[in-house]
C-alpha cells in the first residue's frame, strides 16, 4: 500500500479487529509484519471500538465517512484524511473512503498521490 | 473459531473422562477449557474469561493435589488433564497479546478511543490513512 509512496508526510493507522471466525487471537507477527513501514502505527481493536465510532459518524454523513461501505462491522476499509482534518466531535469525513481494499486500492493510490503533491 | 472448536472438543473429551472417575478435577477443567474456548468467540469478554480460566486452573490444581483418595494412576490422569487445560489457557493468553511491531513502529497497542483520537489529531499536520483489517 505504501510501497510506492515515499513522502514522509503521511501517517498510517492500521487497526486490526476480529471479524472472521479465524480471528480468535490478536494479530500475530505475520499480520503486523505485512505493514513494516515506519510511518505506520498499528492497533488491536478486539471490541470494534473504532468501527462503532465510525458507524456512529456515518449515520449523519454516510457517503463522506464511509463511502459506499455497508455492514455491521467496518473492515477491509481504507480512508484518507488530508492535513488539517481533526477529530473533535464525531469521527471526521474522509477525503477518500472505500472497501474492500483490494477493489479500491488503485483509486486509493491515485487519491493519496494527488493529496501528497 | 479453531480455538473455540478445539476447546469444545477438549471439553467433550473431558466429559467422557468425567464418567471414568469422580476424582478428576473436571469442574475446573471444563470451566477453564470452556472459558478459554469461548473467549475466542466472545472477544469483548476475553480478558474476563481468560482470568476466569486461570482461576479455574488454580482451583483444579488445588483440588487435584488435595484429593487423597485417588490412586496413583488417577492422580497422574488428574495432572495430565490439568496440564492440557493449562496448555489451552496458555494458548489463549498468548493469542491475547499482539505481536511485536516491526522495527521503527511503536508497539502494537490495544485500541483505546481517546488515545487513538489523540494520535490522529497529533498527526493533523500530515495526510493520514486509516485502515481497518482482519488479522486473518
Amino acid at each position: 500500500m505504501l510501497r510506492d509512496v515515499h513522502d514522509p508526510h503521511v501517517h498510517v493507522f492500521v487497526v486490526w479487529e476480529p471479524v472472521l471466525v479465524t480471528d480468535w487471537h490478536a494479530p500475530g507477527a505475520d499480520a503486523v509484519g505485512r505493514v513494516p513501514d515506519a510511518r505506520a502505527t498499528q492497533f488491536w481493536d478486539p471490541r470494534h471500538t473504532l468501527s462503532e465510532e465510525i458507524q456512529r459518524a456515518a449515520q449523519s454523513n454516510q457517503a463522506a465517512v464511509l463511502g459506499e461501505l455497508r455492514g455491521r462491522v467496518i473492515w477491509d476499509f481504507v480512508a484518507i484524511y488530508p492535513p488539517g482534518v481533526r477529530w473533535d466531535g464525531a469521527f471526521p469525513a474522509a477525503q477518500f473512503a472505500g472497501a474492500p481494499v483490494v477493489r479500491v486500492i488503485d483509486e486509493f493510490r491515485r487519491v493519496l498521490n494527488a493529496a501528497l503533491l | 473459531m479453531r480455538g473455540g472448536t478445539l476447546a469444545s472438543s477438549a471439553a467433550a473429551v473431558a466429559s467422557a473422562l468425567a464418567a471414568l472417575s469422580c476424582c478428576l478435577p473436571l469442574g475446573p477443567f471444563l470451566l477453564a477449557a470452556g472459558s478459554a474456548g469461548v473467549s475466542g468467540l466472545f472477544v469483548s469478554l476475553q480478558p474476563y474469561l481468560i482470568a476466569f480460566a486461570v482461576l479455574m486452573l488454580v482451583v483444579g490444581f488445588v483440588q487435584a493435589f488435595r484429593t487423597r483418595k485417588c490412586g496413583r494412576g488417577r492422580r497422574a490422569l488428574n495432572i495430565a488433564v490439568l496440564l492440557c487445560s493449562t496448555g489451552m489457557v496458555a494458548a489463549m493468553l498468548f493469542g491475547y497479546v499482539p505481536a511485536s511491531a516491526p522495527a521503527g513502529q511503536p508497539a502494537v497497542a490495544a485500541l483505546r478511543l481517546d488515545s487513538f483520537r489523540e494520535s490522529f489529531n497529533a498527526a493533523a499536520d500530515r495526510t493520514r490513512v486509516v485502515v481497518l483489517l482482519s488479522p486473518t
